[in-house]
C-alpha cells in the first residue's frame, strides 16, 4: 500500500498537516464538481439529449450568436451538427460517467480526463467563457493526483489489479 | 486502519448522495416568452444582443435598425470576467433554489445609442441588470418590462416599446453610424 493510502491514519494527519488539508480540499471540491456535473448529466436526459434533435436545434441556435468567420463556427458546421446524435450520447453519457467516477472515486483519473476532453469540446465549439477556466484547473488537479485512493473504490481496485491503469 | 477508511467512506457517500438528490430536487426554470430570454435560458454569457426602443404607441416590428427617426439602441455585451466565472455559483445554487438566482439576475456591460431624427449621438457605457423575477431589465435612468416589451421610465411610466433586432446586421450599422466615437 502506498504512503498516500494512509491519509486517514492519525500518524499521517500529524505529520503531513498541510497536506491532510490540502487533501480534504481537494476532496470537497471533487465531490463538489462532480454534484455538479451529474446534475448537467441528469439534465440532459431529462431534457430529451438522447432521444430528441434538442441537441441539434442547441447547435443552430448558436450559429446564429457567433461570428461567422469564428473557427467555433467551422467546428459546429463541420463535425458537431452532422453528428449531433453522437455528440448528445458522447456528452450526455460522459458527464454522467466522470461524475460518478469522481464522486464514488473510481476510475477517477480516467474519469477526470474524459471530464477535461469535454470541457474542451465545450470551448472549441462556441461554448467557451471564464466560467470554464475554474473547471479546467479542477480537473487537471483531479487528473493529476490519485485521490480515488484518498477517498473511493480506487483504493481497493488499484490493490487487486496493481498494474491496471484505471485504478492508478 | 480499514475501519476508519470505511467508515469515512460511507460518510462521505450518504453525503454525496444526500447532496445530489437535493440538487435533483429542481430544475432551473425559465420563460422563453420573456424578451433576449431564448428556447435554452437566459442571455448567455458570451452572447451578445441589440434592443431597440422607441416611443411608438403602436408597436411597430423592425426587421433592423431604420435609417431614420428618433429612437434607442442598446447593445448588450458579453458578461464580464468575474461575472462569467460566478454563474457557476448561480448554476450550482440554482439546483437547490431557483428562486434566489431568477431574483438576483446578472449586470452586463450594455452600450446606449440615442438616435435622433437619424443622428446618432456619442455613446454611453452602462451597466444593465437582468432579471428573470420580475421580467426586468434595468438599464439605470428607463427599464425594460421583459414580459409585455414596455420601455418605462423610472416611474414605471410606459414611454414606448423595445424589440430585439438580429444581431450582425444591427452590429454593422452600429459600426457604419459611430466610427470613430469609441
Amino acid at each position: 500500500m502506498s504512503k498516500l493510502q494512509n491519509v486517514w491514519s492519525g500518524n499521517y494527519i500529524r505529520e503531513h498537516p498541510i497536506k491532510f488539508f490540502g487533501i480534504i480540499i481537494h476532496l470537497v471540491l471533487r465531490t463538489l464538481f462532480a454534484i455538479f456535473w451529474l446534475s448537467a448529466g441528469i439534465n440532459k436526459v431529462n431534457k430529451g439529449w438522447l432521444n430528441t434533435d434538442i441537441l441539434k436545434n442547441i447547435f443552430l441556435d448558436r450559429l446564429t450568436e457567433m461570428p461567422p468567420d469564428a473557427f467555433a463556427v467551422f467546428y459546429l458546421e463541420s463535425f458537431a451538427l452532422p453528428m449531433w446524435l453522437v455528440v448528445a450520447w458522447i456528452v450526455t453519457v460522459g458527464e454522467i460517467y466522470s461524475a460518478l467516477g469522481l464522486l464514488f472515486g473510481i476510475t477517477t483519473r480516467i474519469a477526470a480526463g474524459v471530464s477535461f476532453f469535454i470541457l474542451i469540446n465545450l470551448a472549441i465549439g462556441g461554448y467557451y467563457d471564464a466560467s470554464l477556466i475554474p473547471f479546467f484547473i479542477l480537473n487537471i488537479a483531479f487528473f493529476m493526483w490519485p485521490s480515488g485512493h484518498w477517498l473511493g473504490f480506487d483504493r481497493f481496485l488499484h490493490r487487486k489489479y496493481p498494474n491496471s491503469i484505471w485504478f492508478k | 486502519m480499514l475501519r476508519i477508511f470505511s467508515k469515512i467512506t460511507l460518510v462521505y457517500f450518504y453525503i454525496s448522495v444526500a447532496l445530489f438528490a437535493q440538487a435533483s430536487a429542481q430544475e432551473y426554470n425559465t420563460s422563453s416568452n420573456l424578451l433576449l430570454v431564448g428556447q435554452f435560458g437566459e442571455l448567455c454569457t458570451m452572447c451578445e444582443a441589440i434592443v431597440l426602443c422607441d416611443d411608438r404607441e403602436i408597436k411597430q416590428e423592425y426587421t433592423q435598425i431604420p435609417d431614420d427617426g428618433s429612437f434607442t439602441v442598446y447593445h448588450f455585451h458579453t458578461r464580464t470576467f468575474w461575472s462569467q466565472v460566478f454563474t457557476i455559483w448561480d448554476v450550482f445554487i440554482s439546483n437547490f433554489n431557483t428562486s434566489s438566482v431568477e431574483k438576483r439576475g446578472h449586470t452586463r456591460p450594455i452600450d446606449r445609442y440615442d438616435i435622433q431624427n437619424g443622428e446618432w449621438k456619442i455613446p454611453q457605457r452602462i451597466d444593465a441588470r437582468l432579471t428573470l423575477d420580475p421580467g426586468v431589465i434595468d438599464l439605470a435612468q428607463t427599464k425594460i418590462d421583459r414580459i409585455t416589451r414596455e420601455w418605462l421610465d423610472k416611474n414605471n411610466q410606459a414611454i414606448g416599446t423595445c424589440q430585439r433586432l438580429p444581431l450582425w446586421m444591427s452590429l454593422e450599422t452600429i459600426s457604419k453610424n459611430t466610427s470613430g466615437s469609441h
